[in-house]
């Protein structure tokens, strides 16, 4: 059926009213709260950058910067890599594992965030299973320190949430391309890497794109996995904003680095964008 | 064949949606330029000393159990006085925050802390009290009532500092069963140690530990001593918890040995889950807390506020609330009226032992002025944090 303008236009326009209401005018306040100086919770004098030249003058800024992109950077390839590998099991492997691993995946997101946050606790603590176990085992004298509350700790929380998500995006990817396209290639004699390589996966480039980047937005802007899992070098840019905003009561330097952080995650994504389409895993009509 | 086609043209088009969405855009933004504060300014209403008759709703913010809900004694007198509470607790979140959004003239009263009492009443968001309306502020210890920190004038205060308390070291008994008296112990690598996310609370400490005045804190003792103590201590640190329930259970589940920024009040905690907890003052010396009720200038109820204001000077009223704390009061009549266990674990002299010994910490706003400024402060605290 063919859309015209006009039905086109009235469908689109709940979504745009969500849009508009819920993510425009919010990005377009918080910008204005930024271009003042915040005082006892009101802002004071006339339109500045100062905030924006504090941050960036700042070396806590960067530094925290820096802690962000180690954590997202890995959360994002590790729940990306381990994610495709999961759904392209299930789409195309053999054998009964596939309808079990989906359940097992579906399952994984139903528990509520904060509840598999404080499970990691449990698991990861000195008195937790992992260490429990391993001292059972005879395999070391005393705890492992290391892996909870610690940058560690932050990855394996933020994957173990993150990963099941990219494999549900990737099994609907997957599920959508032909097989006889995938058959065709090895009949024409290409090896199984070759056929995943230049054929499945250029087809799921631009899930991967899409893929990638939410699951490093999600991870390079989440609060409380950091706060419960992470030590006192796990300090990301969620963070310090939730403390501009909450504790410091500093709407100006929030704000500022929320747009900060929202103009860095669209570099980001047209950063990925372009490697994808260099290496030839994102077809060229893809915005 | 392959399921992705490339968009044919003649439909609903990429550009028409940025067209269309560009141009709704710019029409909300016009407004949401115009408006220059999105939060509620409430304005500060005449607050005369008169007589009233206390009953109907009180809106109160504060800390959990500060409310007095579960003690018998607070309990009747709400029921006596036909005052319906509407509690909200505290949480992480920022006092002022919820003063000053949408919302906040509806609070008749909350809770402040020491540190910002001045601040906040310089900013127009505390409304002065009469010892006329609360004839008890009269009887408080000389330490309090001449304390510039809560007086404001003669037989005048910006709040009612009706519960006190030190801050200091917490840990398990089981774990530790010598204890740990002192701040030093914080420097030792043998130990894992775990504290409370506020530059307030843990420049303080490292002011106390350095025997410096929290209250009292310029910038180069700041960025001094003060922050080469935190530095030392930096990797000894192992858990900062961003609530004081969260430092509780990371205590109980030995991922640290002890705990800074300790309170009397985590031994009930700790024994209500079966666990016996520790707590000192260190030899350094240390910080207090105070807890003042604070009356909004706009409360739509202030002869209920003023009620509870009374209630919580009231030695009967107030001693068992006091009690379930593990916190004291500012007279000696209520002092007296503590419950034995609490009473034994504060010095027999309040005034001298108590008042006379720990610091107060406050919160400077005034980038000119002497003493560093909280901003100076957090910057200090993320810097240590960062390190490492």
């Amino acid at each position: 059926m063919r859309i015209g303008r006009g039905l086109g236009a009235a469908l689109l326009v709940p979504l745009l009213a969500v849009l508009i209401g819920f993510v425009v005018v919010p990005t377009i306040v918080l910008f204005g709260y930024s271009l003042y100086e915040w005082v006892f919770a009101s802002p004071k004098g006339a339109l500045t950058l100062t905030n924006y030249v504090e941050l960036l003058q700042s070396p806590i800024t960067w530094k925290v910067l820096e802690t962000t992109l180690w954590i997202g950077i890995p959360v994002a390839v590790i729940s990306v890599a381990g994610g495709y590998a999961i759904s392209y099991y299930i789409v195309f492997g053999q054998g009964r594992g596939r309808q079990l691993l989906f359940v097992l995946t579906v399952t994984a997101l139903m528990a509520s965030y904060l509840v598999r946050v404080y499970a990691w606790r449990t698991l990861l603590g000195s008195k937790g299973v992992v260490n429990g176990g391993l001292e059972a085992a005879g395999l070391i004298d005393q705890p492992l320190e290391f892996i909870l509350f610690s940058r560690t700790a932050v990855i394996l929380g933020e994957v173990s949430l993150f990963m099941p998500l990219a494999a549900l995006t990737f099994f609907a990817a997957l599920s959508g391309i032909n097989p006889d396209l995938r058959e065709a290639s090895r009949d024409l004699g290409a090896s199984r890497f070759q056929t995943l390589r230049r054929v499945t996966l250029p087809l799921s480039g631009p899930a991967i794109l899409a893929t990638s980047a939410l699951v490093f937005f999600l991870a390079a802007g989440d609060y409380l996995t950091p706060v419960f899992l992470g030590g006192p070098e796990s300090v990301t840019l969620g963070r310090l904003i939730a403390d501009s905003f909450g504790t410091t009561v500093d709407y100006g330097k929030g704000a500022a680095l929320s747009v900060m952080v929202l103009v860095g995650f669209v570099l980001v994504y047209l950063l990925m964008r372009f490697v994808m389409r260099r290496t030839g895993l994102l077809p060229a009509w893809v915005s | 064949m392959s399921t992705y086609r490339a968009l044919s043209r003649g439909v609903f088009t990429r550009r028409d949606f940025l067209r269309i969405s560009a141009a709704g855009a710019v029409t909300v933004a016009v407004g949401g330029a115009l408006s220059r504060s999105v939060l509620a300014q409430p304005a500060p209403a005449a607050s005369p000393l008169v007589g009233c008759t206390p009953g109907g709703p009180l809106n109160l913010f504060t800390w959990q159990g500060y409310d007095g809900m579960g003690v018998p004694s607070m309990e009747a007198f709400y029921a006596d006085n036909d005052i319906q509470l509407n509690m909200t607790p505290i949480g992480n979140e920022n006092l002022l925050v919820v003063m000053k959004s949408p919302g906040g003239e509806n609070w008749d009263a909350f809770s402040v802390n020491q540190g910002d009492n001045g601040y906040y009443y310089s900013q127009g968001v505390l409304s002065p009290i009469h010892v006329d309306e609360v004839p008890n502020l009269a009887k408080m210890y000389p330490q309090v009532a001449d304390n510039p920190i809560w007086k404001v004038g003669d037989g005048l205060y910006n709040a009612i500092p009706w519960t006190f308390g030190p801050i200091g070291i917490n840990w398990l008994k089981s774990r530790i069963p010598d204890g740990i008296d002192a701040y030093a112990a914080a420097l030792d690598p043998a130990y894992r140690v775990g504290t409370y996310d506020s530059s307030l609370n843990m420049v303080s400490t490292a002011a106390c530990a350095v025997g410096l005045d929290p209250g009292a804190l310029t910038r180069e003792q700041l960025n001094g001593p003060v922050k080469e103590w935190l530095m030392a201590v930096r990797p000894q640190l192992k858990v900062i918890s961003t609530s004081l329930g969260d430092q509780l259970t990371v205590l109980l589940s030995e991922e640290v040995d002890f705990q800074l920024v300790g309170l009397l009040w985590f031994i009930p905690q700790g024994a209500a889950q079966g666990a016996e907890v520790g707590f000192s003052i260190p030899d350094e010396g240390s910080y207090g807390f105070c807890d003042s009720l604070a009356i909004t200038p706009w409360a739509p109820n202030r002869c209920n506020a003023l009620a509870l204001a009374n209630a919580y000077m009231d030695p009967a009223t107030v001693g068992p609330l006091q009690g379930s704390l593990f916190q004291i009061g500012p007279t000696p009549e209520i002092n007296e009226a503590l419950p034995p266990d609490v009473r034994s674990l504060y010095p027999e002299d309040i005034a001298t032992g108590f008042f006379d010994k720990l610091k107060w910490n406050i919160s400077y706003n005034d980038p000119e002025g002497p003493y560093a400024t909280i901003e100076e402060w957090d910057a200090v605290w993320n810097e240590v944090k960062l390190a490492g």
